[in-house]
């Protein structure tokens, strides 16, 4: 028999789970890309005050459901965020919807428990092969796409044809996306890196810098963030942006060593988490100010607990530190027009920034011959 | 002697029996912020962030309050957890201490003593023995405060549990009375209750009930509408716990699994009309468990509900009509429940 699994949307995450899905037999079931409808409809059916990912969350279900699924995976957290009680809260309201499904709630302390039911529902026989080549993709995938990510957004502010490089990146994504063994994985992997080498790039440029950071989801989703690291990139921004679904799984087996060290440099700010990585957002921005970066772009989803408590920090921090942040909470009533305007005026005030730097310190140099 | 200023919210409204006899078992003097009132509101719109809720920006005014009378520290823990088993309170109470201390930098605040409250991985006295270093008092005294604190917690929260009405729990907050030995407490009037007086039971969190700004003297309202008023701190721990299961099986928080078992027991009583969920806009927790609440809420269609949620730019006229039509609703229902 056929199962349909489904999951939702979170940035290109979508490639790894596919994988893992099919891996373990079944017939993955990917919602549309998040869009308007998805706002829409989610919004409707969500609790009015929630945060803004459970609502996109919802939107998903409701589309995968119009696409016959029977089975729905929800990865959520365990600590004192919201994001904790998205799966079961979400279950009830789509049964109390009369919705007919079968929910897998992931989270560090039903791991287990959850492999124990995919072992009744797949049969027992080779199963924990099966679940290990899962394994395999998900993290071979997910860290193929990691690094196609950056790599784009590490080139886009170079490139000599405009838009060659989104081009790129979508193409190298869909060869992932397509690969079924392990040998076709890693030839996608050197087929991108060789794609990426071609594209024609103007090195001679010196690009402002800047660090997006902010709660996982709309800094991954470039649907609800209305692909900021593209419209940074077309602009000539160099993007440096460190949170994705590999570094979260990176987090889960603690072998997160540069976000560690960005914990260390939070603590004199923030002692302790409050969970959704307060403490990364501060110290990376505190690292990206020491590595030299121009400015910050926080983003958060509106009301979002851990990150307003960073955000009334990063004040303090941006002044410390001397490094321009720009704070924008992001929900179903964001629009374009006034998002573009705030980055863009954002990203004039730092280049400004930068020439009038340059300007003392050459008057400083001229003074001291 | 050394003063401590202990701001008058959030989880004053719990604790602070508790953190008032700790101090003066150490020999400290304690001062209480003022209760909240339009300037102090104002003080605290104006040095939060707007997305925070209600109570975060009532408890800046509270401190800036404190700085003003000048103490020598301020007391802010960090409750990361108040239960033996896995649990948190809410991510804002955690985050406080540090955010109050850098959004009040330009006021120079005193220094904050802010213990790390987890007791499911570290016992109390870690974080009183914290405080005690803090302020050079020695190891034996700290423990025999905490332990007479303790004690005196205890008592309040046993007080709570026999008060008659909300109001005596009120009344107790509001003049920071330390006496809660048992002759004090009023004697249980069970019965006054039955004598047609309609009951309506209100939840939420203690420091937005309890507050009288922020809740607008919601119980004082009710009550003078002819209605006994029963809140959540007025049932058994014990009781709580057993009812919050059936709302939402994993729950982290404990605030809200107090809300949710209270919210659960009395949809379940028979003797009360009406459940007020009373909660403020931008609080994290209650957009979760308010849309918990109303959904086993429906199930029991005999009982009325309103869910009252609010922010510092809520008209009192507004929210008195919501009651009064709220009241109106169960009086009538009442009376066609009688055949008149």
């Amino acid at each position: 028999m056929e199962i349909k699994v489904s999951f939702p949307h979170m940035g290109n995450s979508y490639i790894a789970f596919r994988g893992l899905v099919a891996a373990l037999g079944c017939t993955p079931v990917i919602p549309d890309r998040p869009n308007s409808k998805t706002v829409k409809e989610g919004s409707k059916v969500s609790p009015e005050a929630i945060c803004f990912p459970f609502k996109i969350n919802m939107g998903d279900f409701l589309n995968a459901f119009e696409k016959g699924t029977q089975v729905l995976v929800m990865v959520t957290g365990v600590g004192p965020c919201r994001f904790g009680y998205y799966g079961e809260l979400q279950e009830k309201i789509l049964r109390s919807m009369g919705y007919d499904f079968e929910i897998y709630i992931i989270n560090q302390n039903s791991i287990v428990d959850i492999i124990k039911r995919l072992r009744e529902m797949l049969g027992h026989k080779g199963f924990y092969r099966k679940f290990w080549r899962a394994l395999r993709t998900l993290v071979n995938k997910s860290k193929t796409a990691h690094m196609i990510e950056r790599m784009a957004r590490e080139t886009r502010c170079y490139e000599v044809n405009k838009g060659e490089t989104t081009k790129v990146m979508n193409q190298c994504l869909q060869l992932v996306d397509q690969a079924k063994t392990f040998r076709e994985m890693k030839r996608a992997r050197k087929k991108a890196i060789r794609m990426f080498r071609e594209i024609q790039v103007d090195k001679t440029r010196n690009p402002i810098k800047v660090a997006i950071l902010g709660e996982i989801y709309v800094v991954v989703e470039s649907s609800i963030n209305f692909s900021i690291e593209e419209l940074l990139g077309d602009m000539g921004v160099f993007v440096f942006q460190p949170s994705g679904l590999y570094e979260w799984l990176k987090h889960l087996v603690r072998l997160d060593f540069t976000a560690k060290k960005a914990v260390t440099l939070a603590k004199p700010y923030l002692k302790y988490t409050t969970g959704a990585k307060d403490q990364y957002t501060i110290g990376y921005t505190i690292k990206c100010s020491q590595e030299g970066y121009d400015g910050v772009i926080h983003l958060y989803p509106f009301t979002c607990m851990p990150q307003t408590m960073a955000r009334t920090i990063l004040d303090t921090v941006s002044r410390d530190y001397n490094i321009p942040v720009l704070n924008i909470s992001l929900d179903e009533h964001s629009g374009e027009a006034g998002f573009l305007t705030r980055v863009e005026a954002f990203i004039d005030l730092l280049e400004r920034r930068r020439v009038q730097r340059m300007q003392k310190a050459s008057l400083l140099e001229a003074r001291a011959i | 002697m050394t003063t401590i200023g202990i701001p008058r919210a959030l989880l004053y409204y719990k604790y602070y029996p508790l953190w008032i006899t700790f101090f003066e078992e150490i020999g400290c003097q304690v001062v209480i912020s003022r209760n909240s009132n339009k300037r102090i509101l104002d003080d605290g719109v104006r040095n939060t962030l707007d997305e925070v809720c209600l109570p975060c920006k009532i408890f800046t005014g509270h401190t800036i309050n404190l700085i003003e009378k000048g103490v020598d520290y301020l007391f802010i823990p960090r409750m990361k957890s108040v239960e033996t088993k896995k649990s948190f309170t809410c991510p804002r109470l955690v985050g406080t201490s540090d955010v109050i201390y850098y959004s009040l930098r330009a006021l120079n605040p005193p220094t904050i003593l802010s213990p790390y409250v987890e007791t499911y991985t570290h016992p109390l006295i870690e974080a009183y023995l914290e405080v005690g270093e803090a302020l050079g008092v020695e190891k034996d005294r700290v423990e025999k405060a905490l332990a007479k604190a303790l004690e005196v917690q205890e008592k309040f929260t046993h007080f709570k549990k026999k008060a008659p009405s909300p109001h005596q729990i009120m009344k107790k907050l509001s003049t920071v009375n330390r006496e809660f030995a048992p002759a004090n407490i009023p004697p249980h009037i069970e019965d006054e209750g039955s004598d047609g007086k309609i009951k309506i039971a209100l939840v939420g969190h203690s420091y937005v009930i309890y507050d009288p700004l922020i809740s607008m003297n919601l119980i004082d309202k009710l009550t003078s509408m002819g209605i006994e008023v029963l809140t959540g701190e007025m049932l058994p721990e014990e009781l709580l716990m057993q009812n919050y299961q059936e709302i939402l099986k994993q729950m982290h928080w404990t605030y809200e699994k107090e809300i949710l078992g209270a919210a659960n027991y009395y949809l379940k009583d028979d003797q009360i009309r009406g459940l007020i969920y009373m909660s403020t806009f931008a609080c994290g927790p209650a957009s979760l468990v308010g849309e918990a609440i109303l959904r086993q809420a429906r199930k029991h269609q005999d009982k009325s509900f309103l869910a009252l949620v609010v922010d510092e730019h809520t008209g009192e006229a507004g929210v008195m009509t919501r009651i009064e039509a709220f009241v109106d609703m169960i009086k009538r229902k009442e009376g066609a429940a009688h055949g008149n």
